[in-house]
């Protein structure tokens, strides 16, 4: 007879075994009837264990759900982390075809013909994040430092990736655009001026960096909201001026929207951009779709205004929080639409950032 | 999984706290007996279900749904158990007379394998072994957990959670001995 096997019954009992163990012991237990007593006697108290009654206070199981559903709505909103489904293949998606498609159509298109020339090339360059993927075109161009202001504005809109132990500086924008926020009277003089920048190097260079990404060639103006809404928005602007939290969100506000303010058509869209980049982020779900709405808004009325590339992007972002706050799907479905409304635009002027807000969508926990 | 749980675990992990309160409903008290088994002690169980259940559901984004969820909520349950004992102000004590409710999670045609007497036996020797040996038998024959998923769930090798697995039984089986005769005769006849 072979060797007992007492010391394998265990792993036997529960199919643990290697095959060729397993066969070993079942041509012993055949013949030893010691082994197989202690074989059935182990799996009866396994039996029994499993049949143990479990005592527990009167309607406590009645109780428990609701008090674990009582915890989980305390719990402080958890850390964003966009749940491992298909959505975000759709977003990694998403990138690999729009990215080829906009590059191409970027090359091709009069916009990049217009505006030549080393130094306007380089204004795009200038703003790009420094990231390290590979897509990146300049890979290579160190961007320059970010004032505090700006630094400020772009990780306020950042914010759902706070978390993010290597987060990329935030885009620079050209030094000259930094100013401190405009007052009413300038910006009623802002209003008055009658021409619109012309192409010139230096000012298409704020141009891009602000969102205005036009050829060179004469826009028509625009057409002005009455008057009464005007006004209306001035006073919101003024009023949120007075009570933004931080003098850096307004300076960060000018600096975006100060290149199209020289045009004299930003005082159309102006007001509402600035209040919407002057508030602080949302902290909650009802405050993230408010935000929303507004970019939308303010895009609804002047989607061709000067600081309207900066509003797309603004609106993707004011997603990216609401979805942050939700995990519904469909918020998900409405931030991969919008970015994908940005980046099939031929004059998208910041793909880049709304690329690193879906690369975040496709990351897995 | 059957597809009324899968729905609603696809529905708790889009947040939605009702479908995972019925998730909760299903497997508590599944859960607890893993707890309760290992801890010894109602108020202590009861803290490490809570805590299992509310880390579930914040892991469920990266749960996979084509796993079953009872192993898995099994492991976490067993390992905020054995955290809970080795905590410096854990103690082990016997559970509190008065309850009146009793909740077999595997009750069944064995249920009267062991007459009451050995059943306390049976849980007086349960208690008494290591916390060691104790944590890997409830998890291999009440959470009914593979040894890959005991050894991922405490952290522990395959070598060692055969081996402590084996010890275990032993311990218990020597325990009940006089009973188990008995036992495993009603098993023979209980089987089909």
């Amino acid at each position: 007879m072979t060797p007992h096997v007492r010391s394998r019954l265990s792993a036997y009992l529960d199919g643990e075994l290697p095959p060729d163990e397993r066969s070993a012991v079942d041509q012993h237990l055949r013949v030893c009837a010691s082994c197989a007593h202690r074989l059935e006697g182990l799996a009866a108290l396994d039996a029994a264990a499993r049949a143990l009654p479990v005592d527990a206070p009167p309607g406590y199981f009645e109780d428990l759900p609701a008090r674990v559903r009582a915890r989980l709505d305390a719990l402080p909103r958890r850390a964003w982390r966009p749940p491992v489904w298909s959505w975000a293949v759709a977003a990694a998606l998403l990138l690999a075809i729009v990215t080829p498609a906009t590059l191409w159509h970027r090359e091709s298109s009069t916009p990049s013909a217009a505006i030549s020339g080393p130094a306007a090339r380089a204004t795009p360059e200038a703003t790009l994040p420094p990231r390290q993927a590979p897509e990146q075109e300049n890979a290579g161009n160190a961007p320059k430092v970010l004032g505090k202001a700006e630094g400020s504005a772009l990780r306020v809109m950042r914010s759902p990736f706070r978390e993010r132990a290597a987060d990329a500086p935030a885009p620079a924008y050209p030094a000259e655009a930094r100013r401190p926020a405009p007052s009413t009277d300038e910006l009623d003089n802002i209003r008055e001026r009658q021409r619109p920048p012309a192409p010139e190097r230096p000012q298409a260079d704020e141009a891009r960096g602000a969102g205005l990404a036009r050829p060179a060639e004469p826009r028509p103006e625009p057409q002005a909201p009455p008057a009464k809404d005007v006004a209306e928005r001035k006073d919101a602007a003024k009023q949120e001026q007075a009570t933004s939290p931080a003098e850096t969100r307004g300076n960060a506000a000018a600096t975006v929207l100060a290149p199209a303010l020289a045009g004299g058509r930003a005082a159309v869209v102006q007001p509402c951009s600035t209040g919407l980049l002057a508030r602080p982020a949302p902290r909650s779900l009802a405050e993230a779709r408010v935000r929303r709405q507004a970019w939308s808004d303010c895009l609804r009325d002047l989607p061709e205004a000067p600081g309207a590339d900066e509003a797309r992007v603004r609106l993707v972002a004011a997603g990216v929080e609401v979805y942050r706050f939700s995990d519904d799907e469909n918020d998900l479905r409405q931030v991969l639409a919008d970015a994908a409304a940005y980046l099939a635009r031929g004059d998208a002027v910041q793909p880049e950032r709304v690329r690193a807000l879906l690369e975040e969508l496709g990351r897995r926990p | 999984m059957d597809p009324v749980e899968a729905d609603l675990l696809v529905k708790a992990r889009g947040g939605n706290l009702f479908a995972y309160e019925e998730i909760v409903k299903r497997y508590q008290r599944r859960v607890y007996a893993t707890a309760l088994r290992i801890v010894r002690r109602h108020d202590v169980a009861d803290d490490v279900v809570q805590e299992a259940f509310i880390r579930a559901q914040r892991a469920l984004p990266s749960f996979d749904l084509s796993r079953p969820f009872g192993p898995w909520i099994g492991r976490i349950t067993a390992n905020l158990a054995v955290s809970q004992l080795r905590s410096p102000v854990a103690r082990e004590q016997g559970l509190p007379e008065g309850h009146a409710e009793v909740a077999a999670p595997e009750a069944g045609p064995l249920a009267g394998v062991l007459d009451e007497e050995a059943r306390r036996v049976l849980e007086a020797a349960l208690g008494g072994l290591p916390l060691e040996q104790r944590s890997v038998f409830v998890l291999r024959v009440m959470d009914e957990l593979s040894y890959r998923e005991i050894s991922e769930a405490l952290g522990l090798s395959l070598g060692t959670v055969m081996s402590r697995l084996a010890r275990a039984r032993e311990k218990l089986r020597v325990a009940l001995l006089p009973y188990l005769g008995d036992a495993a005769r009603r098993a023979r006849a209980s089987e089909p």
